[in-house]
C-alpha cells in the first residue's frame, strides 16, 4: 500500500494530470488524420517527456498512445477511411451507421467501446505483468539473450509481407545498435572513428532522434509521393444520443468479453498489433451475434455491434501490448517499442529488476494508464462535434508542422549542448531518409527499432553467458528456457513460410 | 537485360553495407573484456561479424527475389510536381541540418515552415512564384522578430522586477512568464490576422500572394509556439544564431 501510494504522488499533481490532458488530446487528433500513426506521435512527444518527471512523461505517453488508437475510428465512421490500421475493421458498419444517421451513436459506442478495452486490457496488464515479471528471476544471460532473440525473431517475421525483409531490418537495427563503444572493452564501433571519437556519435545513435527519423521525418517524405490530399469535406452529420443505450451495452456482454480477450492475448504476442486483432474481434463478433437468437443485429448491417467488437479489441491492445513491453522489455508492437525507447532514455529498464527496484513507478504507470483512458473517453466525447473538422485540415499545412516538430525534438533532447542537438538533428535526417527508401520499398521499420532497443541487451548477456560457461556457446542449447525460446524463434519464422505456402495452394 | 533493371537496389545497397560492415569490423580487431585473463569472452568482433554476414545472406535473397515490377505501382501519383516538392524538402531539411548554428533556431525554422507551407500549397516549384516567396520570407522574419523582440522584453521584466521586488514573485516563476507572453503574442497575432486576412483574401482565387499571406501566418504562429514551449518553458537552448538578442 506504503508503495502504491509513492506512486500515486509521482502524478498527483496538475502537471500531470495537464501534460496527460494534452497528450490525449493530441493523441486523438492524430489518431483521427489519416496517415498518421500513434507510434509516430509518441516519436514525436518522446522530447517532451523527457523534459517531464519520469511517471509524467511516461502519462503524456500513454495519454497520445491511447488517444490516437481510439482517434482513428472518428475518420473511420465519418468518411469510411480508417485513421490507421487499428481502425479497418471499423469502417464496415460505422460508415453505414453513418449513411443511417447515426453517426453520433457509433462515435459514442467507439468511445465507449475503447474505454472498456482499455479498461479490461489494464486490468490484465496489472494482474500478468507482476506475474511475468517474477517468473524472469529464473531467468541467467543464456536466457536473456534467447528472450532477446525471440523478441526480436517475432517481430521480424510477423512485419510486412516478406520474412527476409524483416529478418534484415532485424539485423540492421542491431548493427545501428552496436555503433559506438564495446560496453566490456571500451573499444570505439564506429567508421571514421579519426574523425567522430570526439563527437557525440561515439556514444552511439541517439535513440529518440534515430525513432524521430525513422517514424516522423520518414513519414513526412512519404507522404510526398502523392498528390495531396486536400482536407476531408465532412458532410454535415447529426451527432445525437451519443450514449448507447444501456440495455443494448448489456446485450453486448460475450461479444465485449470475446473482443477483450483477443485484444488483450495479441497486444501481448510481440510483433502482432491492433490491425491483426480487430479482424479476429470482428469474426468473433460475427458467429457471437449469429448464435445470439436475435439478440443482436447481425454484423454489417450497420451496427453498434460492428462498431463494438473492433473498437473495444483495439484498445485492449494498448494494455496488451504492455505486459510483455514492462514485464520483459520485450515490446508488443512498434508503439510500445517506442515506449520502451522512452523509459531507458529515463534510466528505467523495463523487466523484473524494474519491479523489484521501482514499483512506485510502476504503480504510476498503472494508473497514468487508467487516466489516459479515462482522459481519451472523456476528450473523444466532449469533441464529438470538433473532430470531425480536424479532418478537413489540409495536409500542405500539417506536413510542415510534423517536419519541424521531428526536428525541434531531436534536437531537443540535448537540452543545454547545442553541438550535441545539431548532431541530433543530422541523425534525425539521415534515419528519416533512410525510413522513406526503405518504406518505399516495403520493409518494416518495426524490427530496426526493435533490433536498436534488443541489440544491446543481447549482446551484452550473450558474452556474459559464453563467458561464465567458459567459452561454451552450447550453453544455450542445455537450459530449457533457452531451449523453448529458440523453439518459439523457429516456429515463428516457419509459421510464416508456412501459411503464406498454404494460401497460394 | 542486366539483373540491376528488374531489381530493386535497396537489396544491393544493403549487400555493400554489409560487406563494408564486415571489412570494418575485421578491421577493427578483436577486443574482449577487461580483465579476461582466464579467456571464455567471446569478443566484441563476434556478433557484428554474424549479424553482417546474415545481412549479406538476407539481402542477397532479397536481391534475387524482389523484383521491382512488384513494385511499380507505388510510383503512380508520384509526378513531376511530387517530385519536384519531395527534393525541396530533402534539400531544405539538409539546409535547416547546416545551417542552424550560424544563422539560428528562429531564422532557420522560419525559413523551413515558411518555403515549404508555400510550396506545398503552390503545388510545385515553379519560378514564376519565387518572387512572392522572397517577399513572404521577409515579412514573415519581420513579423516573427517583432512577435519575439516583444516576448523578449516581456520575459525580461518580468524577471527583472520580480527578482527586485517590484512585482509579486510569482510573476517571475517559468509558468507565468510562458503564459503571460502567450497571451500577449497570441492577442497580436490575432489582430493582425484579422486586420490582414480580410485584405489578402479579398477576392476567392488562390494566387501565389495569398499562399504567401498563409505561409506567413503559419510559420509565425508555430515558430513562436515553438520557442515558447522548448526555450522557454523547457529551457532547452535553442541556438540564437543571428538574432542575439
Amino acid at each position: 500500500m506504503d508503495l502504491f501510494l509513492q506512486g500515486f504522488s509521482q502524478i498527483a499533481n496538475l502537471s500531470t494530470i495537464l501534460w496527460m490532458a494534452v497528450g490525449s488530446v493530441v493523441g486523438i487528433i492524430l489518431g483521427a488524420l489519416p496517415g498518421l500513426s500513434a507510434t509516430m506521435g509518441i516519436a514525436l512527444m518522446m522530447p517532451i517527456s523527457f523534459q517531464l518527471p519520469t511517471a509524467t512523461g511516461i502519462g503524456l505517453l500513454l495519454a497520445v498512445y491511447c488517444g490516437a488508437v481510439s482517434g482513428a475510428s472518428i475518420p473511420a465512421i465519418l468518411l469510411g477511411i480508417p485513421g490507421n490500421p487499428n481502425a479497418i475493421a471499423t469502417v464496415e458498419d460505422g460508415l453505414l451507421m453513418t449513411k443511417q444517421g447515426k453517426a453520433g451513436q457509433a462515435i459514442g459506442g467507439a468511445v465507449v467501446a475503447s474505454f472498456i478495452g482499455g479498461i479490461g486490457s489494464l486490468l490484465a496488464l496489472v494482474l500478468f505483468s507482476p506475474v511475468i515479471a517474477r517468473l524472469t528471476l529464473a531467468f541467467g544471460p543464456a536466457e536473456k539473450t534467447t528472450l532477446a532473440l525471440v523478441g526480436l525473431v517475432i517481430i521480424a517475421s510477423v512485419s510486412g509481407n516478406n520474412i527476409w525483409k524483416g529478418l534484415l531490418m532485424g539485423a540492421f537495427g542491431m548493427a545501428l545498435a552496436f555503433l559506438g563503444t564495446d560496453p566490456f572493452s571500451n573499444q570505439l564501433r564506429i567508421p571514421f572513428a579519426k574523425y567522430l571519437a570526439t563527437t557525440p556519435l561515439s556514444k552511439g545513435l541517439d535513440l529518440t532522434s534515430t525513432l524521430i527519423g525513422l517514424f516522423g521525418i520518414s513519414q513526412v517524405f512519404f507522404e510526398l509521393r502523392k498528390p495531396f490530399a486536400e482536407g476531408q469535406h465532412v458532410e454535415p452529420v447529426k451527432i445525437e444520443k451519443v450514449f448507447p443505450p444501456f440495455r443494448k451495452l448489456i446485450s453486448m456482454w460475450k461479444l465485449i468479453l470475446s473482443s477483450l480477450g483477443i485484444g488483450t492475448v495479441v497486444g501481448a504476442i510481440p510483433g502482432t498489433g491492433a490491425s491483426i486483432a480487430v479482424f479476429m474481434a470482428y469474426n468473433s463478433a460475427k458467429t457471437i451475434s449469429q448464435n445470439s437468437n436475435g439478440k443482436l443485429e447481425p454484423l454489417g448491417s450497420g451496427c453498434l455491434e460492428g462498431v463494438f467488437a473492433p473498437e473495444v479489441a483495439n484498445n485492449a491492445v494498448t494494455g496488451g501490448a504492455l505486459i510483455p513491453a514492462l514485464a520483459l522489455g520485450i515490446p508488443g508492437d512498434a508503439a510500445t517499442a517506442v515506449l520502451i525507447g522512452a523509459l531507458m532514455i529515463k534510466g528505467v529498464t523495463p523487466g523484473f529488476h524494474l519491479f523489484a527496484t521501482n514499483m512506485p513507478l510502476v504503480y504510476a504507470i498503472f494508473i497514468t494508464m487508467l487516466l489516459a483512458n479515462i482522459f481519451m473517453a472523456v476528450f473523444q466525447l466532449l469533441g464529438v462535434r470538433l473532430y470531425p473538422k480536424i479532418l478537413s485540415v489540409p495536409q500542405q499545412f500539417l506536413l510542415p508542422l510534423i517536419l519541424i516538430l521531428s526536428f525541434i525534438g531531436a534536437y531537443a533532447i540535448a537540452g543545454q549542448a547545442t553541438s550535441v542537438g545539431i548532431y541530433n538533428l543530422g541523425i534525425a535526417l539521415v534515419m528519416g531518409l533512410v525510413g522513406y527508401y526503405l518504406k518505399r520499398d516495403g520493409y518494416p521499420i518495426a524490427p530496426i527499432v526493435l533490433g536498436l532497443i534488443l541489440g544491446g541487451m543481447f549482446e551484452e548477456n550473450f558474452r556474459r553467458a559464453v563467458k561464465l560457461a567458459g567459452g561454451d556457446y552450447l550453453v544455450f542449447f542445455t537450459k530449457p528456457i533457452c531451449l523453448l525460446f529458440m523453439a518459439l524463434s523457429i516456429f515463428s519464422i516457419a509459421l510464416p513460410i508456412i501459411a503464406k505456402r498454404k494460401a497460394k495452394n | 537485360m542486366t539483373p540491376f533493371r528488374t531489381r530493386k537496389p535497396l537489396p544491393f545497397v544493403f549487400m555493400l553495407v554489409s560487406m563494408f560492415y564486415f571489412m570494418y569490423v575485421l578491421s577493427l580487431g578483436a577486443s574482449t573484456m577487461i580483465g579476461d585473463e582466464i579467456g571464455g569472452d567471446p569478443g566484441g568482433m563476434l556478433l557484428p561479424l554474424v549479424l553482417s554476414i546474415f545481412m549479406f545472406i538476407a539481402s542477397s535473397v532479397l536481391f534475387l527475389t524482389d523484383k521491382k515490377s512488384e513494385g511499380k505501382a507505388k510510383d503512380e501519383g508520384f509526378g513531376v510536381s511530387e517530385r519536384r516538392l519531395f527534393i525541396l524538402t530533402v534539400l531544405i531539411s539538409i539546409f535547416y541540418v547546416a545551417a542552424m548554428r550560424s544563422l539560428g533556431f528562429l531564422i532557420t525554422t522560419s525559413f523551413l515552415v515558411f518555403t515549404l507551407t508555400f510550396f506545398y500549397l503552390r503545388g510545385t516549384v515553379a519560378r514564376k512564384d519565387l518572387v512572392s516567396w522572397g517577399i513572404g520570407i521577409i515579412a514573415t522574419l519581420v513579423f516573427l522578430v517583432a512577435l519575439y523582440s516583444i516576448g523578449r522584453t516581456i520575459t525580461r521584466f518580468l524577471l527583472l522586477s520580480s527578482r527586485q521586488g517590484r512585482i509579486p514573485q510569482w510573476l517571475g516563476s517559468t509558468g507565468a512568464v510562458v503564459s503571460i507572453v502567450l497571451v500577449v503574442v497570441l492577442v497580436l497575432y490575432l489582430l493582425v490576422l484579422r486586420f490582414t486576412r480580410g485584405y489578402f483574401h479579398r477576392e476567392k482565387a488562390k494566387t501565389a500572394v495569398v499562399h504567401a499571406f498563409d505561409a506567413c501566418m503559419i510559420t509565425v504562429l508555430t515558430t513562436e509556439l515553438i520557442y515558447l514551449v522548448f526555450r522557454q518553458m523547457f529551457l532547452v537552448e535553442l541556438v540564437r544564431g543571428l538574432i542575439t538578442w
